[in-house]
């Protein structure tokens, strides 16, 4: 082996650990992932649950999806854990504050170093950012508060709103585009990930009811969507909840803990088309439209539409537009 | 001499007489003792009885629970009330156990089949265990009956199917109305004997078409099951549930009403406000029992209420027949 090959050697193996840490994240296709498996979804008793507090699943390398379990709160909501080179950001915190019964910052750490020592990497910088200020997407957000290396992005703060004016959000290499979505949630912002292709939708999008606080923003919020599938690839969407059956148009009773056979979580973004047409047949009435999928709800409470069909309707309660 | 005998044939006589009534007197007493029930219930007067400062209520993080499944509470030494743990399921529904001379009536089976989830058998089997200890009772019979068929009520009367020296009174309405020897329901009022403890049973309906309504005259407790309770009072059948609600009234002005009790907790202590259907966690709960004056309310909220929807009443609310998009969930 001659001096300049020893020499050539010797420059790959010190910069390759280097190399192999950086993620392009550029590619032709959206970076696949991983959803055969399913989603812990509660048990008869809460009380004689066994499952984990937070299921995470590695969706693929940099990205995770975490759920908490329904037997600690029925809102049982998704976190959405993405890292690029320079930082990971946590999307969405769980529906409940106590370490004790959600250990969510332990959890995250322990996905975030793994991840780092698998890159080989330090520990990235972490942003916590939930998509909306819904109970079940801010309650945890004081387990993070002191966390050194790691910047808590509240709804309504002042960095929210830069980054919604900026409309992305880099996490070095991997540069996501940021949306407002309001209209159920009027602090509701949308992510899309150009590198797996995913929209990341939080509670403003979700298999669930979809309860219409605002109806001229949803509509806009959604037009503007279905305006990105068109200009982008999307391989999911995926939201914050799922509260709809395997059954076409039937839910699981509102606060149930135990659902077995549950909706997917990822949607097909289709289904934002469908939605928004759905939504334009509502046209600001009060009204309940129940679609394969998911159930649009507008100028009624989020316990209108409980489990199962409707049994029994008055006679004084009928209107012409029955479902 | 003759007459002298005479008169000692008379003095035998008697004395054999006297010896026979004597001896059957005596044998009667030790019989009848034998056979009077050691345990009585007075209609007069009222036997008191203690409610928890507390009943178990769930807890924040259901998996967490540390509480035991089934909350057994000796009201009084012959009434047991027993609460099934929001965490296993949120209905947290109330079971009665009343004792009588020789039998047990267990009221309602809670929500919950699985006998590893929620021990219902073994729960009362180790009351009864304990009463007859305390009591010098054996071989107490076991009667399995409910205040009306509902799934939340009746979940675990499967754990009861083949338990020994048990009555299953069933849960259609005829073995219902049969067991109790109602042929007119809902209008027949008609008492039953519980082991010497006398029970008056009505048929209340509203709420559900095979509902019962039991007054213990014993403890002066009116059971009123699911058709009034601290709650959201869903009425399937409004007119059967005014009737239904006025013939309490009509019974607690003819006997003596120490408290009502029935089968859920859904209301907060603040007036009017419920917590929201399904929770697991009531931290905040008013007390079971109701009073009078409630029962009062709720008979005149039938003079005022005229159509379908959410009435509010500070300690209940009446869900009239509700359409699909009324809520009171924001």
């Amino acid at each position: 082996m001659s001096v300049r090959n020893l020499y050539l050697f010797f420059v790959i193996v010190t910069t390759t650990p280097g190399l192999l840490a950086q993620e392009d994240f550029v590619r032709e296709s959206p970076a696949p992932g991983n959803l055969r498996f399913t989603w812990i979804h509660g048990s008869v008793s809460a009380k004689a649950n066994t499952d984990v507090r937070i299921q995470v699943h590695r969706y693929n390398e940099h990205t995770y999806i975490l759920r908490q379990n329904p037997a600690i709160h029925w809102e049982a909501p998704f976190m959405y854990l993405l890292m690029g080179n320079e930082r990971a950001v946590l999307l969405d915190t769980g529906a409940t504050e106590e370490e004790g019964f959600f250990p969510l910052r332990e959890t995250v750490d322990k996905v975030l170093r793994r991840w780092a020592n698998a890159q080989n990497v330090e520990m990235p910088e972490l942003l916590v950012m939930p998509l909306g200020s819904d109970q079940s997407q801010t309650a945890a957000l004081a387990q993070f508060a002191n966390k050194p290396n790691t910047t808590v992005i509240a709804p309504g703060s002042a960095e929210r709103a830069s980054l919604v004016t900026q409309q992305q959000l880099d996490l070095g290499g991997r540069v996501l585009s940021v949306i407002p979505t309001p209209g159920l949630d009027a602090s509701s912002i949308t992510l899309y990930d150009p590198w797996s292709d995913l929209l990341l939708t939080g509670n403003a999008f979700y298999p669930g009811r979809l309860v219409i606080r605002d109806f001229p923003a949803y509509r806009n919020s959604l037009n503007s969507l279905v305006q990105l599938t068109y200009e982008e690839p999307v391989s999911y969407v995926f939201g914050g909840r799922i509260e709809m059956t395997n059954r076409p148009g039937l839910d699981h009773r509102l606060r149930s803990n135990y659902r077995p056979s549950e909706h997917s979580l990822q949607l097909e973004p289709q289904l934002l088309e469908t939605a928004l047409q759905a939504v334009n047949l509502i046209n600001g009435e009060t009204d309940i439209r129940i679609l394969d999928d998911l159930i649009l709800m507008n100028g009624v409470g989020r316990g209108a539409r409980d489990w199962g069909f409707p049994v029994y309707i008055p006679e004084a309660f009928t209107t012409p537009n029955t479902r | 001499m003759k007459y002298n005998f005479g008169k000692a044939r008379h003095v035998k006589n008697a004395v054999g007489i006297l010896f026979v009534v004597c001896s059957v007197a005596i044998f009667d007493v030790a019989v009848s003792a034998r056979n009077s029930p050691p345990l009585s219930f007075p209609l007069a007067g009222r036997a008191s009885g203690e409610f928890p400062s507390n009943w178990i209520h769930g807890s924040k993080s259901a998996m967490d629970n540390t509480d035991p499944a089934i909350q057994v509470h000796a009201y009084n030494e012959h009434t047991y009330i027993l609460r099934e743990n929001k965490a296993i399921n949120y209905e947290g529904a109330f079971m009665y156990l009343f004792f009588g001379n020789g039998v047990a009536m267990l009221i309602d089976q809670g929500s919950t089949s699985s006998p590893a989830l929620f021990p219902l058998r073994e729960a009362v089997d180790q009351i009864i265990r304990g009463w007859e200890e305390q009591h010098n009772q054996a071989n107490t019979e076991l009667i399995v009956a409910n205040s009306h068929l509902h799934g939340d009520h009746y979940a675990a009367w499967n754990q009861f199917v083949d338990r020994p020296n048990t009555v299953m009174v069933g849960l259609t309405h005829e073995e219902m109305m049969a067991f109790w020897q109602i042929e007119n329901y809902p209008q027949q009022i008609v008492t039953y004997d519980l082991g010497g403890r006398e029970l008056v049973v009505t048929g209340t309906p509203g709420h559900q078409g095979s509902e019962l309504a039991i007054y213990d005259g014993w403890t002066d407790l009116l059971y009123t099951g699911d058709m009034f309770y601290r709650g959201r009072l869903y009425l399937e059948d409004w007119d059967a549930w005014v009737t239904s609600i006025r013939k309490l009234r009509s019974i607690a002005d003819r006997y003596p009403v120490a408290h009502l009790v029935n089968n859920h907790i859904e209301m907060t202590r603040q007036p009017g406000v419920d917590y929201p259907i399904g929770t697991t966690w009531q931290p905040n709960e008013p007390p079971m029992q109701m009073t009078l004056d409630m029962l009062d309310i709720a008979v005149g909220a039938t003079n005022d209420i005229g159509s379908p929807g959410i009435y509010i009443y500070d300690d209940f609310l009446i869900y009239n027949q509700i359409p699909w998009y009324t809520t009171t969930d924001p």
